[in-house]
């Protein structure tokens, strides 16, 4: 349980990243939290956690589309750990509903078919899913402060999601970072590239909570009582805690981002990509090590 | 002072004076044994600024004294008065178990074991014996030239706390006299009233001697070690039973 509880805090933590959307329900919680299965145990040590962010928002409610699906993973006796991307065009099966983008899960089954539709697909247990939206995004980081120190190996000028961001070693504050992570539009790779910088404000907002617990060590309880004020969930206090002590003692450098590899293609008159046999092999990987 | 009688018997004359100042003596004694750093203690929750002397049992040094300030740590929403209240009955108990566990892990292994279970979980007991956390082995002498923590309670619960502290001290260890800080950051939860540790991680470095503590071999020799100015860098938590590494 405790082990879990980390992996979920610097889950929640990065949750941020992840998702641009869903239609936030009132109130100023926009991130739900739930077990992805009734009875969960530990396996070895390694925890998993399904991240997704959905396309749903206000003025556009109906739309539900998962738009980021990122399972991080941790092995808590390495320390070691993963995130693995998966773009949001994936074609998969998807149970029930036979053959679709992976994205359009949610909106068929909710945070439950998706976390099915991936657990099918990687043959890896998940323990939670964490459901993020716009609002919970932009709200949890204002409220921490400070912006997220990000080294961007790239300008990203789009129009879409409002970023403008040179290159380089930067700050982001929440407006910054909701662009940054929205960007897709006019990245070389469009939504790979996307994901792939997912997990990097992952990463990078990892970093920043350790920074914070390093210089002062009480700052955790901060952490959690502003990621409780953003969040639904029904993980206890004391679960935060221990969250909270062993996300502080995960290495960044020890959590590789890894985006599943593609190639385009289509489906009728839809643009897909088919996820490569050769991603099997980083899935076996993942299950057995909870690391990348 | 019981008033001499001028009208007692001889004998008494001579006995009521010897029985006053064997009564002193006796006092005396009593007061010396029971003087903070006298004779062996044993460390426990509570124990204050007195640490068992440098060296183990039967040998007087003082250690520095602690400097500790305890504080409603911050967290984004207001405290109310009654949580303000209730951190601070917390203060001196929570910072009691942070000295003793620092104390214990750098002064008496044998006190550390016994805090198992205690101020320390069984965990973290085993994992602070494990990774050594405190003076490196074969040390000797040691001797604390400062002790500061500063705590951060949860005001929500004040059942969680935070500890970061800051430990110099010197030791001999094969014939050498070398510099030491450590740095630790304590995890404390609170249940059926006794604060435990229940995760911990410890950095510790190696600091330049002073200049009348160098190797008699000569200057910028430090022998076996740490290493110079190289941290050591050892984490538990209360699953681990001894074992390090990121996240337990």
């Amino acid at each position: 349980m405790r082990r879990r509880a980390v992996v979920l805090m610097l889950v929640i933590a990065c949750i941020s990243v992840l998702v641009p959307t869903i239609g936030a329900p009132s109130g100023a919680a926009n991130i739900v939290v739930g077990r992805v299965h009734s009875e969960y145990g530990p396996t070895d040590g390694k925890i998993f956690v399904l991240v997704i962010g959905s396309d749903a928002r206000y003025g556009n409610p109906d739309g539900a589309n998962a738009d980021a699906i990122h399972i991080v993973g941790i092995n808590t006796t390495t320390g070691r750990g993963g995130i693995l991307n998966f773009p949001r065009d994936s074609y998969v099966a998807i149970p029930g509903r036979g053959s679709g983008k992976i994205n359009e899960a949610l909106l068929y089954g909710g945070p439950e078919l998706v976390a099915q539709t991936v657990e099918n697909l990687t043959g890896i247990k998940l323990d939670y899913w964490v459901l993020m939206g716009f609002e919970g995004f932009r709200g949890l980081l204002k409220d921490l402060g400070g912006g997220v120190q990000i080294n961007l190996p790239y300008a990203i000028h789009d129009y879409g999601s409002g970023a403008n961001l040179n290159a380089g070693k930067q700050r982001l504050l929440a407006e910054a970072s909701l662009s940054y992570v929205r960007s897709r539009k006019t990245l070389p790779g469009g939504d790979i590239a996307r994901t792939t910088n997912q997990g990097r404000y992952l990463l990078a907002l990892l970093r920043k909570f350790q920074g914070d617990v390093n210089a002062n060590p009480s700052s955790l309880f901060r952490w959690i009582t502003t990621t409780q004020r953003w969040t639904r969930l029904d993980l206890r206090p004391e679960e935060l805690f221990d969250l909270g002590i062993l996300a502080s003692q995960v290495k960044p450098k020890k959590i590789k981002s890894v985006t599943v590899p593609v190639s385009l293609g289509t489906v009728g008159a839809a643009s897909v990509v088919f996820i490569s046999p050769t991603a099997n092999s980083i899935y076996a990987n993942f299950r057995k090590h909870g690391s990348l | 002072m019981c008033r001499m009688n001028v009208l007692m018997p001889p004998q008494r004359r001579v006995l009521v004076p010897l029985a006053v100042a064997l009564a002193l003596v006796a006092a005396a004694v009593s007061l010396w044994i029971t003087a903070p750093g006298a004779g062996t203690r044993s460390l426990g929750a509570g124990n204050t600024d007195a640490a068992p002397p440098a060296g183990g049992i039967g040998k007087r040094t003082e250690q520095a004294t602690w400097t500790v300030k305890a504080v409603p740590a911050k967290v984004d929403q207001a405290i109310t008065e009654a949580q303000r209240k209730a951190v601070s009955a917390q203060k001196q108990p929570v910072t009691s178990t942070v000295k003793a566990v620092v104390d214990a892990s750098l002064l008496d292994a044998v006190a550390l074991k016994s805090l198992g279970g205690k101020e320390l979980t069984e965990g973290v007991a085993n994992a602070l014996a494990h990774e050594r956390l405190g003076a490196p082995q074969g040390a000797k002498d040691i001797l604390i030239t400062r002790r500061a923590a500063y705590v951060g309670i949860d005001p929500i619960s004040s059942r969680r706390a935070a500890a970061d502290v800051t430990v110099g001290f010197k030791a001999t260890i094969d014939g050498r006299v070398k510099r030491f800080s450590q740095v630790y950051t304590l995890w404390l939860t609170q249940s059926d009233g006794r604060w435990q540790v229940s995760a911990f991680t410890g950095d510790r470095y190696m600091v330049k001697p002073k200049p009348d503590e160098k190797n008699k071999n000569g200057p910028g020799k430090d022998g076996p070690g740490d290493g110079s100015g190289k941290a050591s860098r050892t984490k538990g938590d209360k699953g681990d039973g001894g074992k390090r590494g990121g996240g337990g």
